[in-house]
């Protein structure tokens, strides 16, 4: 299931940003991404409480730079 | 056209949604300082589109009850209307005031002589006025996708701390597809033919086998679905929608229907073209584009069966087809509020959209007409009396919608907004020439169209509405013309035709009315002159 979370969220971000899906590997990070700059994680954010229907709370969104972290969010 | 996104909150997020649209986001608040700066990128020729997106809690800042709108309210809506005034030639996208539902004053808010209520109601007063006084301004209004959606759906406090971005993606959306939608509607490109299936579609059940009075269509129980339906859509067409049937049934039981069904709100009359037969749909819908001399892309096309749906998708790409809902009580709020917006926004409603119905109808017994006589006698017989205006200011919104909706018999195709047509009726250099029709049958309106540049001594536009081709008055509106370049002393004019896919019936328009062709460039365009005396 995890493996599954880190792939669609690596899809999600990727579309987001703009960038090939291959781009994207379930360690990408906030660090790791040039383009994931912090405008760019408000974006990945409101993408992802809306694709997933999550709602994030100021902290989540300005701790769920990585997309093990932001999987970590999805139910089981 | 590239467009500039102003806003005093973070907006970023909306560029994404807006696509197509080439989209760069001013700087961040910059709003009132780019709308009132001369130097500002807002006033510069690159960009033709501005949205001013504006956060009305965010222009009421600290105002509290009895205060009235706030002084940045005043500053924001006199610098919107200079800059409006002073770049006649660029599109401006406002939304309306739309205040959040927080009051200071809770309860006591509705009966307050300066409640936000009265307040929001007052400034969107002004933003109409405005847009009245200013053809290039277009408003959207908020309210209307708060009240859809709510503010809890729509708004994103925790990305309004961290970022500025006050909403929710399900807004951003949301609001790139009523800009959208808008500007279509705007610059009239909405389509003109709704064609409908019957059965489980404008009534439930099947006809042919539970007869007139045995289909599902009533003021109560599930039959009421369908009646608002009906409703919706007659509506629709009273804003100048052309209705049309093709169906699957014997064309005896759908008469049957319209004689004895009391519970059908839309009549015979009510429809420009029927066809109710055996005949594949995508033939039917064909003949339908034949009868009324408009091209299948004007079509929307409605039908509960996804085989049909698919077929005439596959057939007819231009026509539109969308999905159609599997529950009967959502065919109401699914028709009005994504067929609509999407494929018959209008902006305004003219004259001629009032009548269009009753046009193509008189237009069906002066075919009857026709198919009886010789073409003179009959054009004799018709009594047509035309009217040629001159620069016709009342007539703008016709005019704009007339040079964005004809294709056919259009010799340059050239597409023009109000504030373009605003900008040739005021000046000396060029002359808008509308042509009004009338015979025995009734009013057409307004038919013809011709736009003179006397600078380049070049007739700009010439084109007439497909309702009139046939009926030899593009003669008369030439004539009016040549009068008016007379009195300026030219006496060789141009004329021009620019070929695309849809206006071959007019390439030889300018040889066959004593013009001389003088150029043929390689992609088609033809130049003519001719002399006058």
């Amino acid at each position: 299931m995890t493996a599954q979370h880190e792939a669609s969220v690596a899809a999600l971000i990727a579309s987001v940003l703009n960038i090939p899906t291959a781009a994207v590997g379930s360690d990408a990070s906030m660090d790791s991404l040039p383009e994931w700059d912090s405008l760019a994680q408000l974006n990945i954010c409101l993408a992802f409480q809306e694709h997933f229907n999550v709602a994030m709370d100021m902290e989540t969104i300005a701790e769920s730079t990585s997309v093990t972290s932001l999987a970590a969010l999805l139910p089981d | 056209m590239r467009t500039l996104l102003l806003s005093n909150t973070n907006m970023q997020p909306l560029v994404a949604f807006l696509k197509p649209w080439e989209v760069v986001c001013g700087e961040f608040n910059s709003m009132l300082l780019d709308l009132s700066n001369p130097e500002s990128p807002a006033a510069s020729a690159e960009y033709g589109r501005i949205l001013c997106l504006f956060d009305s809690d965010s222009l009421l800042g600290d105002a509290f009850h009895g205060e009235g709108a706030p002084e940045q309210c005043e500053t924001f809506l006199a610098a919107l209307d200079r800059f409006c005034a002073t770049h006649p030639d660029k599109n401006v996208m406002a939304n309306t005031f739309c205040f959040g539902t927080g009051r200071y004053l809770n309860f006591a808010d509705l009966l307050h002589p300066q409640s936000l209520h009265t307040t929001e109601a007052k400034l969107n007063g002004r933003l109409i006025e405005m847009a009245h006084a200013h053809p290039n301004l277009l408003l959207v209004d908020f309210d209307l996708l708060f009240r859809r959606h709510g503010e809890d759906a729509l708004l994103a406090d925790s990305f309004w701390y961290l970022g500025r971005i006050r909403y929710s993606n399900l807004m951003f959306r949301s609001l790139a597809a009523m800009l959208h939608q808008a500007f279509d509607a705007y610059v009239g490109q909405s389509r003109k033919v709704l064609i409908l299936d019957l059965d489980n579609t404008l009534w439930g059940g099947i006809l042919g086998e539970v007869g007139s009075n045995g289909i599902a269509l009533s003021e109560d129980g599930a039959g009421r679905c369908y009646r608002d339906f009906q409703r919706a859509i007659r509506a629709l067409q009273r804003t100048g929608v052309l209705l049309a049937i093709s169906s699957k049934n014997n064309a005896t039981d759908l008469e049957e229907v319209f004689a004895s069904n009391s519970m059908m709100v839309l009549r015979r009359n009510d429809f420009v073209s029927i066809r109710a037969n055996w005949d594949p749909k995508p033939e039917n819908i064909l003949s339908i584009a034949e009868t009324l001399n408009l091209g299948v892309d004007s079509f929307v096309f409605l039908d509960d069966n996804p085989v049909e749906r698919d077929l005439v998708r596959t057939a007819l790409p231009g026509v539109a087809v969308p999905e159609f809902p599997v529950r009967a009580e959502k065919l109401l709020s699914w028709f009005l509020r994504e067929v609509v917006p999407a494929w018959f926004g209008k902006y305004n409603i003219t004259a001629e959209d009032l009548a269009k119905t009753q046009q193509y109808r008189m237009n069906e017994e002066r075919q009857c007409l026709s198919r009886s006589l010789d073409l003179d006698t009959f054009l004799v017989n018709l009594k047509i009396e035309c009217t040629t205006h001159v620069d016709p200011v009342e007539q703008i919104n016709r005019i704009a919608q007339m040079t964005q909706k004809t294709n056919q018999f259009n010799l340059t195709t050239r597409r023009y907004q109000i504030p373009e047509i605003q900008r040739f009726l005021d000046s000396p250099e060029y002359s808008v020439l509308l042509l009004e029709y009338k015979d025995r049958f009734g009013s057409e309106g307004s038919v013809g169209l011709a736009i003179l540049n006397f600078r380049e001594s070049r007739i700009d536009t010439f084109l007439m509405s497909c309702r009139v081709i046939g009926r030899k008055v593009e003669d008369r509106i030439l004539a009016k013309a040549y009068e008016l370049f007379r009195e300026r002393g030219i006496n060789r004019i141009m004329g021009e035709f620019l070929p695309t896919c849809k206006n071959q019936q007019v390439a030889n328009f300018y040889g066959s009315h004593g013009f001389t062709l003088v150029a043929e460039e390689a992609d088609g365009r033809k130049i003519y002159e001719r002399f006058i005396s």
